[in-house]
C-alpha cells in the first residue's frame, strides 16, 4: 500500500499553489503541517482526485489514480474543511446518503453506520438533526462518514478546526484508533494535534515541501537552536524583532522568553533548552527559511549578557 | 399569564410571521377581488344592477326585476332599463336577477308545497312510504311553520357568496395555522428542547395549555381578519348587502330552516369556521407532538384531508353510509353547505337535523383533540408514549436506505420543500382554471349544441339537417317580417306584435349560433372534411379570444415553480460545500448525476402536468374534445397552418411534447446555472431573465422578444400558427440542441469519472 506523488505542480492564475512536491506515503499518520495558504488543501485536492495537476502524477500500488477511476475512490475517505452539511438529515440518514454514495449494500451499511456512530461516541445522537448539532458534533459525523467502510487512504482536513480542547482530543484518540494499516494524511497547523500520534511529519510551505521527517528527527534537527532568555521588559522589543519567539512568561521582575536562533544570543543571559515541534514550526514558518535569510543579526545588539547554558 | 404572553411573544413577534400573515391576507383580498362573478358575469354589472335595485322601494324590486328580464329576453325594442353594453352580459345579468326573484316570489309556495307534503304523506293511500319519511316529512313542516309569516326581500346574493363561499381563504389561514404552530413546536422538537422545558415546573401542563390558548386565539383572530377582508372585499367589488333580511332572501338558501337575518347567519357563519380552523390546528398540534420527524406532520395532515376529502366526495349523500359524508370536516368547513338545506340525517328511521349533528360532532372532535394534546404533552411517559403508537414490540434495527434514488427525493421533496410548492402549484393552477368561465354566451351556447349534434363525416342526415333548420329559421323571420309590416300599418296592435315578436325571439335565440355552424357545414363540405366543434381546439391552438396569452402565462407559472423547486436542489451541494466531499465517493459522480437527472425528469413531468393539463381539462368540460382525429384543416381557421394534414390529436401532442421538451430544457438550464454559479439566487435569476423576462414583455404586449427569444417554443402556438416554414424547422431543432449542450456540460463538470469536476 504506497502513495506515491510525483512532480506535483498546481497554479491558480500565476500564483503556485504546488511546486514540483513529490511524496511517498506508506500505512500510517502522515501530519501535513503549514500555515495558512501552504498548499495543503491544494494538495488535498488532489490526492482526492477533486484537482487535476498541471505537471506530474499520483499512483496509488504504482497505478496512476485518475485512470482508476471510482475503483480509487472506493478505497478513499475523505473529510473535508469546511462543515456544509444538510441540515435536514438525521445522523443516521446522512450516514446512510454517504453508504449510498460509496456503494455499499444494505446490510454492510447498517453494520458500518452502527460501527462508526459508536466509534464518534454519536449512538444515542443517530436519530436528531443535524441542524441541531454542536461543531464538534458535526466534525466526529464528519470523521464517521470518512471511516465508513473501512477505506485504505484516510485523508483528514483540518479536523480539529474550531473544535475546544476536549473535542480536539477526542478527535485526535478516534484518529490515533483507526490508523491501523491505513495511509492517513493528517492536514493541520495546530502541532499539538499530531505531535505525538503522527508517524511522519511534511513540513509545507508556499507551494514546497520542505522536511519530510519523523517527528523526533525534526526536534533533533532544532537541537542547539532554542533558548530560554532572562531579561528585562526593556529588552522585549528588541529580542522579538531580533529572534523568533516561541513563548514569554514572567518571573518576578523579568521575562522568560523562549526563542529559536541558528546563532547563540549574544548580549543577553541565556540557557539552551530542549526543543520541541511547535519550535520546529516556528522555525520553519515564522523564519524567511525558504530564502535563505537568517532571523538573526548578531551585529544588531547593542547589550549583552552572558550566561553559561 | 406571564407564560401565555411569553409564549405568544416567541410565537408571534418575528418578521416572518407578519410577512406570511400580510403577504396571505394581501393575496387573499387580489385573488377575490379579481374572481370572477357567478353566471361569468363582472362584478361591475352585478355591483351596478345592486346598487338600483336596492334604490328601489322594497315592495317594487321584485316586480322590476321580472319586468327587466322579460324585456331583456324578448329583446324588446323599448327597455326601461340597462346596466351593461354587452347584450350577452345583459342576457347573463337578467337570468340571474330572475332567479333570485322568483325565489323569492314562489317563496310562501314553497312553504305551502313542505306543509302539504307533510300532510299528504300521513294519508293511508301513501302509507307505501317509509317511516322515516313520514317523520322527516313531518318534522321538516313543524321547522318551516315559522316562515309562513316571513317576508322575503331581494339582496345581494353575489356579494353574499364571496363575502362566505371563497375557499382559497381557508387553504390561506391553514397554512397560517400550519406555520404557527411549525414555530411554536417543530424549532423545539428539533434543538431537542422539549427535555428541558418538561423539566420545569410550569413545562407540562400549563405549558401545552399555553399552546392550545394561542392556538384558539390563532384561529379567532385569522377568522376575523382573514373572513373580515372577505366582506370588506366582496362588499367594494359587488356592492353592499342588506344584513337585515332575512337569510333566505339569499340565492340557494330559501331550503335553510334557520330562522335568522343575514347578519346573525354570518356571526354563526364566522363562529363555525373559527371551531372548524381551531380544532384543525390542535390535530396539526397533535401530530407535531407526536411524530418523531417533521416530515410526519405534513403526511398526517394530508392523510386527514385526503381521508375526509375521499369520503365526502365518494359517498352519496342519500346512501346508507351517508353520516360518514355528513359527518365530516369538509362540509363543516364549507359551513355554507350545512346550513343552506334542511336536512335529516336518518338514524335508525328516526331523522336527526344535520345542523345539530354537526355541532355535536365539531365539539366531541374538539374535546377529544384537545385532550389528547395534554395527555401526550403532559404524560411521565412522554418518549414511551410516542413509542407506543409506533408499535415495535420488540426492538428492531434500523435498516439504512441505501437507493440514491430515494435520498435525492427526500432531499428535493422533503428537505427543499419540494412537495410543498408542487401542493402550491395544484392550488395555484386550480385556482386559476375555477376563474376561467364554464357558461357559454347564448351564441356558442347554441352552437355548440347543434354541432356536438352534426359532427362528424357529413352525410344525407346532414344535409337533411341543415336543410330543415334553415326553413324553420326562415319561417320565423319572414313572421316577425310580416307582423312588424302589420304593426307598421295599424293592421295588429303593440301587444299583438309583442306576442309575435316574443314568439320569434324564443324560437330565433339560436340563430346566431346556426350561422356559424352553416358557415362550417360549407367550408367542410367543399373541402371534403368533417364537420368539427372547433371553439375549444380553438382556444388550445391560440387562435381563440386570449390568444397566446394563455400559453405564455401558463409557461411563466412553470418555469417560476420549477425554478423554486429545483434551483436551491441544485445549488445546495456546492454552497454549503458538500460537493467536495461527494465527489470524492465512488458513487457521488456519473451515478449521482444520473440520479439527478433521472428525479428532474420525473419532477419537471410532474410540474409539466400539473401546468398543463387543467387547461386541457377546461377545454375539454366545456367544448368537448371530439372528432380529435379529423385533419386540423377541418377547423377553417387554420386551413392555411404549415401542418394543417396532420390530424387534431397529432397537432396536439407536436404542441404540448414541445412544450414538455422545453420543461426539460428549463430544468436543465436551472442545473447548468447551478453547477457554474454554485450559487442559488444566481441561478434562480438567471434563469428568470433568459426564459421568464422575455414572456412577461410578449404578456405586456411587446411581440419583439418572440424573434429572438425561446418564447415561441413554450407556446408552439405561436410559432407553427405564424413563422415561415423554414423558421419553423429551424427552432424546432433549437432545444433539442440547447438540451445536449446542457447535459454534455453537466456530464463533462459534474459527472466525469475523471477528475477535475467543477466544485
Amino acid at each position: 500500500m504506497v502513495l506515491e506523488i510525483k512532480d506535483i505542480k498546481k497554479n491558480y492564475g500565476r500564483k503556485t499553489a504546488l511546486n514540483n512536491v513529490n511524496l511517498t506515503l506508506t500505512p500510517g499518520i502522515h501530519a501535513l503541517l503549514g500555515p495558512n495558504g501552504a498548499g495543503k488543501s491544494t494538495l488535498m485536492n488532489l490526492i482526492t482526485e477533486n484537482l487535476i495537476p498541471d505537471k506530474g502524477s499520483i499512483y496509488y500500488d504504482k497505478k496512476e489514480i485518475h485512470s482508476m477511476g471510482k475503483n480509487y475512490r472506493s478505497i478513499l475517505g475523505f473529510m473535508p474543511q469546511q462543515q456544509g452539511l444538510y441540515d435536514n438529515f438525521t445522523a443516521y440518514g446522512f450516514l446512510s446518503y454517504i453508504a449510498a454514495l460509496k456503494g455499499m449494500d444494505k446490510k454492510t451499511a447498517a453494520s458500518e453506520i452502527q460501527r462508526v456512530l459508536a466509534l464518534v461516541n454519536l449512538s444515542d445522537k443517530e436519530s436528531d438533526k443535524v441542524s441541531s448539532f454542536s461543531g464538534g458534533m458535526k466534525q466526529r459525523l464528519l470523521i464517521a462518514q470518512a471511516i465508513m467502510n473501512d477505506p485504505e487512504i484516510l485523508i483528514l482536513d483540518e479536523p480539529t478546526a474550531g473544535l475546544d480542547p476536549k473535542e480536539r482530543i477526542r478527535v485526535r484518540n478516534i484518529v490515533s484508533e483507526i490508523a491501523n494499516e491505513k495511509i492517513v494524511i493528517f492536514a493541520t497547523h495546530v502541532v499539538s494535534d499530531i505531535e505525538h500520534i503522527a508517524r511522519q511529519v511534511i513540513l509545507i510551505k508556499d507551494g514546497n515541501i520542505l522536511k519530510q521527517l519523523e517527528p523526533s528527527l525534526l526536534v533533533a534537527e532544532l537541537n542547539g537552536k532554542v533558548y530560554d532568555l532572562k531579561i528585562t521588559e526593556n529588552n522585549l522589543n528588541e529580542v522579538k524583532d531580533t529572534f523568533i519567539v516561541s513563548n514569554i512568561s514572567q518571573e518576578g521582575k523579568y521575562l522568560n522568553v523562549r526563542i529559536i536562533s541558528d546563532i547563540e544570543p549574544a548580549g543577553y543571559s541565556y540557557r539552551r533548552v530542549t526543543p520541541n515541534l511547535e519550535d520546529v514550526y516556528l522555525y520553519y514558518f515564522e523564519n524567511n527559511y525558504s530564502s535563505g535569510e537568517s532571523s538573526c543579526d548578531p551585529g544588531d545588539s547593542n547589550s549583552y549578557l552572558q550566561v553559561e547554558g | 399569564m406571564r407564560l401565555f404572553f411569553k409564549e405568544s411573544q416567541k410565537t408571534f413577534l418575528r418578521w416572518s410571521f407578519f410577512v406570511v400573515l400580510a403577504l396571505t391576507v394581501f393575496l387573499n383580498s387580489a385573488m377575490l377581488m379579481t374572481k370572477e362573478a357567478d353566471y361569468g358575469l363582472p362584478s361591475s354589472v352585478c355591483n351596478k344592477a345592486c346598487e338600483y335595485i336596492f334604490s328601489l322601494p322594497e315592495d317594487k324590486r321584485i316586480d322590476f326585476i321580472m319586468e327587466y328580464s322579460n324585456q331583456v329576453k324578448t329583446e324588446a325594442p323599448v327597455k326601461t332599463h340597462s346596466f351593461t353594453d354587452n347584450s350577452v352580459y345583459e342576457q347573463l345579468l337578467a337570468t340571474k336577477l330572475e332567479t333570485e326573484a322568483l325565489q323569492i316570489k314562489n317563496y310562501p309556495a314553497y312553504i305551502e308545497e313542505i306543509e302539504a307534503q307533510a300532510e299528504q304523506s300521513e294519508i293511508s293511500i301513501f302509507q307505501d312510504s317509509s317511516d322515516f319519511s313520514r317523520k322527516n316529512f313531518a318534522k321538516a313542516a313543524r321547522a318551516f311553520a315559522p316562515f309562513k309569516e316571513v317576508t322575503l326581500t331581494f339582496n345581494n346574493s353575489q356579494a353574499f357568496y364571496d363575502m362566505t363561499s371563497f375557499h382559497i381563504t381557508d387553504v390561506f389561514i391553514i397554512l397560517n395555522l400550519f406555520f404557527i404552530i411549525a414555530w411554536m413546536t417543530i424549532y423545539e422538537k428539533e434543538k431537542g428542547l422539549y427535555k428541558l422545558l418538561r423539566s420545569t415546573k410550569k413545562g407540562r401542563f400549563q405549558l401545552i395549555l399555553t399552546k392550545l390558548g394561542l392556538i384558539i386565539l390563532s384561529s379567532f383572530f385569522l377568522t376575523i381578519i382573514f373572513w373580515g377582508s372577505d366582506y370588506i372585499a366582496a362588499c367594494l367589488k359587488n356592492g353592499s348587502i342588506n344584513l337585515e333580511a332575512p337569510i333566505q332572501s339569499i340565492r340557494g338558501f330559501d331550503g335553510s330552516a334557520l330562522l335568522l337575518n343575514v347578519k346573525q347567519y354570518l356571526i354563526l357563519f364566522y363562529l363555525c369556521k373559527f371551531m372548524v380552523y381551531m380544532v384543525t390546528g390542535f390535530f396539526i398540534l397533535l401530530t407535531a407532538l407526536k411524530s418523531k420527524y417533521t416530515i410526519g406532520i405534513y403526511v398526517y395532515s394530508f392523510i386527514l384531508f385526503a381521508t375526509e376529502f375521499a369520503l365526502y366526495f365518494f359517498i352519496d349523500g342519500n346512501s346508507g353510509l351517508q353520516l360518514l359524508h355528513y359527518i365530516n370536516i369538509i362540509p363543516l368547513a364549507d359551513v355554507n353547505s350545512i346550513f343552506r338545506f334542511y336536512f335529516n340525517l336518518n338514524i335508525f328511521q328516526i331523522p336527526v337535523n344535520i345542523i345539530p349533528v354537526s355541532f355535536l360532532f365539531l365539539i366531541i372532535l374538539t374535546i377529544l383533540i384537545f385532550t389528547l394534546n395534554i395527555v401526550t404533552f403532559s404524560s411521565d411517559k412522554w418518549d414511551s408514549t410516542v413509542r407506543y403508537l409506533r408499535k415495535t414490540n420488540k426492538k428492531k434495527a434500523r435498516t439504512p436506505v441505501v437507493n440514491l434514488f430515494v435520498h435525492e427525493n427526500y432531499r428535493l421533496l422533503i428537505g427543499q420543500k419540494g412537495l410543498l410548492l408542487i401542493l402550491l402549484l395544484i392550488l395555484t393552477e386550480g385556482w386559476i382554471f375555477s376563474q376561467k368561465p364554464v357558461y357559454l354566451g347564448t351564441n356558442e351556447y347554441y352552437y355548440r349544441n347543434y354541432m356536438q349534434g352534426i359532427q362528424g363525416d357529413i352525410t344525407d342526415q346532414t344535409d337533411g339537417f341543415i336543410i330543415s333548420e334553415q326553413n324553420r329559421i326562415e319561417k320565423y323571420e319572414k313572421m316577425l317580417t310580416e307582423a312588424q309590416i302589420k304593426y307598421q300599418n295599424n293592421q295588429i296592435s303593440m301587444e299583438e306584435f309583442s306576442a309575435v315578436n316574443l314568439l320569434v325571439s324564443n324560437n330565433l335565440e339560436s340563430r346566431d349560433g346556426f350561422q356559424r355552424v352553416v358557415a362550417q357545414y360549407n367550408y367542410t363540405k367543399e373541402n371534403n372534411l368533417p364537420l368539427v366543434y372547433d371553439t375549444g381546439y380553438l382556444n388550445l391552438f391560440g387562435l381563440g379570444y386570449d390568444s397566446y396569452s394563455t400559453d405564455f402565462v401558463q409557461a411563466i407559472i412553470m418555469i417560476l415553480f420549477m425554478v423554486f423547486i429545483f434551483a436551491e436542489y441544485f445549488s445546495k451541494e456546492y454552497s454549503t460545500g458538500m460537493i467536495k466531499l461527494i465527489t470524492t465517493l465512488p458513487f457521488g459522480r456519473r451515478k449521482l448525476l444520473r440520479v439527478k437527472l433521472v428525479l428532474c425528469f420525473f419532477i419537471t413531468l410532474l410540474v409539466y402536468l400539473i401546468s398543463y393539463l387543467p387547461e386541457l381539462w377546461h377545454v375539454g368540460k366545456v367544448y368537448g374534445l371530439s372528432q380529435i382525429f379529423a385533419p386540423v384543416r377541418s377547423i377553417p381557421a387554420m386551413a392555411s397552418n404549415k401542418l394543417a394534414s396532420l390530424s387534431i390529436v397529432s397537432f396536439l401532442l407536436m404542441i404540448y411534447g414541445y412544450r414538455f421538451i422545453m420543461a426539460v430544457l428549463t430544468a436543465l438550464l436551472i442545473f447548468v446555472l447551478a453547477v457554474m454559479r454554485k450559487n442559488t439566487i444566481q441561478a434562480a435569476t438567471l434563469t428568470l431573465g433568459i426564459l421568464t423576462l422575455p414572456l412577461f414583455i410578449h404578456v405586456l404586449g411587446i411581440d419583439i422578444a418572440d424573434y429572438f427569444t425561446l418564447n415561441g417554443l413554450f407556446s408552439m402556438n405561436l410559432v407553427l400558427n405564424e413563422w415561415p416554414a423554414f423558421a419553423v424547422i429551424l427552432v424546432m431543432l433549437l432545444p433539442f440542441v440547447f438540451i445536449g449542450f446542457n447535459l454534455g456540460y453537466l456530464f463533462k463538470r459534474a459527472g466525469s469519472e475523471k477528475g477535475n469536476p467543477r466544485f
